[in-house]
């Protein structure tokens, strides 16, 4: 791993963590638990088709790692980890199925199994499967805000394109 | 646009099409519902028969790791009307009459539901911690 990947992970790590930390201090908006604007995703998605599944991966654990510690407590890092995991799994799966000039699908699926995530942490957790119930809500929800995390994700894509990429390696 | 994104761009048609049918379903029940169930770390703290309250009262619950949720019991119906987790969900979720949903306090690990029988009525008792509910 060059110094230069290293730096750019770094500083990728820092912007996904200062937005989940901001994200966390802004009251949630419609009274459903789960519900959020997941903007931290943006970086997500662009280190995935940026940097790549391997990179992208670290940045997302040590953001929901180093965001639990700041910004949360032991329960935000499970809900984040099942989230957060179960959507990047699904995502690397078909990485060679998405094209880059639509980054909003990936997103939207994203937005939807970190959403399924989430539930199974709180069955888990709750013990309960009533909470199953909200499944619909939080998928209608994952697809709003994975749309328009979508669309910034592909804004910052756009721009960068412009530049010298310094890692690409794969087209 | 290419044949794999059109796939998926349906694939995501599909599921939100499904949530959209679902979602009017859980919001309210036709058959009669009235037993709320409290839930506090996957074991049942008390059973209340809605139907049977004449006078709203206020139950508080404390949860193992010091915090606390005020339920306000009325005439089938239930509510969160104070907690001190983070993010006052379980408040801002309000009544819970019928329907599906329940209220959920994922910090506290909290959960009010409405069930048509109180199946775990009995055993509710032996399992309740003898300090965790007080009237």
């Amino acid at each position: 791993m060059s110094t230069r990947k290293l730096t750019i992970m770094s500083l990728l790590t820092a912007i996904a963590l200062m937005i989940f930390i901001v994200e966390a201090q802004i009251p949630p908006l419609v009274p459903v638990p789960g519900v959020k604007m997941g903007l931290s995703n943006i970086v997500t998605l662009f280190s995935i088709f940026w940097l790549g599944r391997k990179e992208a991966f670290y940045i997302l654990l040590c953001r929901i790692l180093l965001g639990s510690i700041f910004a949360g407590h032991m329960l935000t890092l499970m809900y984040s980890l099942s989230g957060g995991l179960l959507s990047f799994t699904i995502i690397s799966l078909f990485y060679r199925t998405f094209s880059l000039k639509a980054l909003w699908i990936p997103s939207i699926i994203s937005g939807i199994f970190h959403n399924i995530g989430q539930i199974l942490c709180a069955i888990y957790v709750t013990g309960t499967t009533a909470i199953a119930a909200y499944l619909p809500l939080l998928i209608i929800s994952g697809c709003i805000t994975g749309f328009f995390t979508g669309l910034l994700a592909q804004y910052i894509t756009n721009h960068t394109a412009i530049l010298n990429h310094p890692l690409h390696h794969s087209k | 646009m290419n044949i794999a994104s059109k796939r998926w761009i349906a694939v995501i048609g599909i599921i939100l099409l499904l949530a959209l049918i679902s979602l009017p379903l859980l919001k309210h029940d036709t058959k009669e519902k009235h037993i709320a169930t409290i839930m506090l770390e996957k074991k049942t703290v008390k059973t209340i028969d809605l139907s049977t309250v004449t006078k709203p009262y206020r139950i508080r619950i404390d949860t193992p790791s010091g915090g606390y949720n005020i339920l306000e019991v009325r005439p089938n119906e239930i509510e969160v009307i104070e907690a001190d987790c983070p993010d006052q969900c379980c408040v801002h979720q309000g009544i819970i009459s019928d329907g599906a949903e329940p209220i959920v306090c994922l910090p506290h690990k909290l959960v009010v539901k409405i069930d048509y029988t109180s199946h775990d009525d009995h055993t509710s008792k032996q399992t309740a911690p003898p300090d965790a509910v007080t009237k």
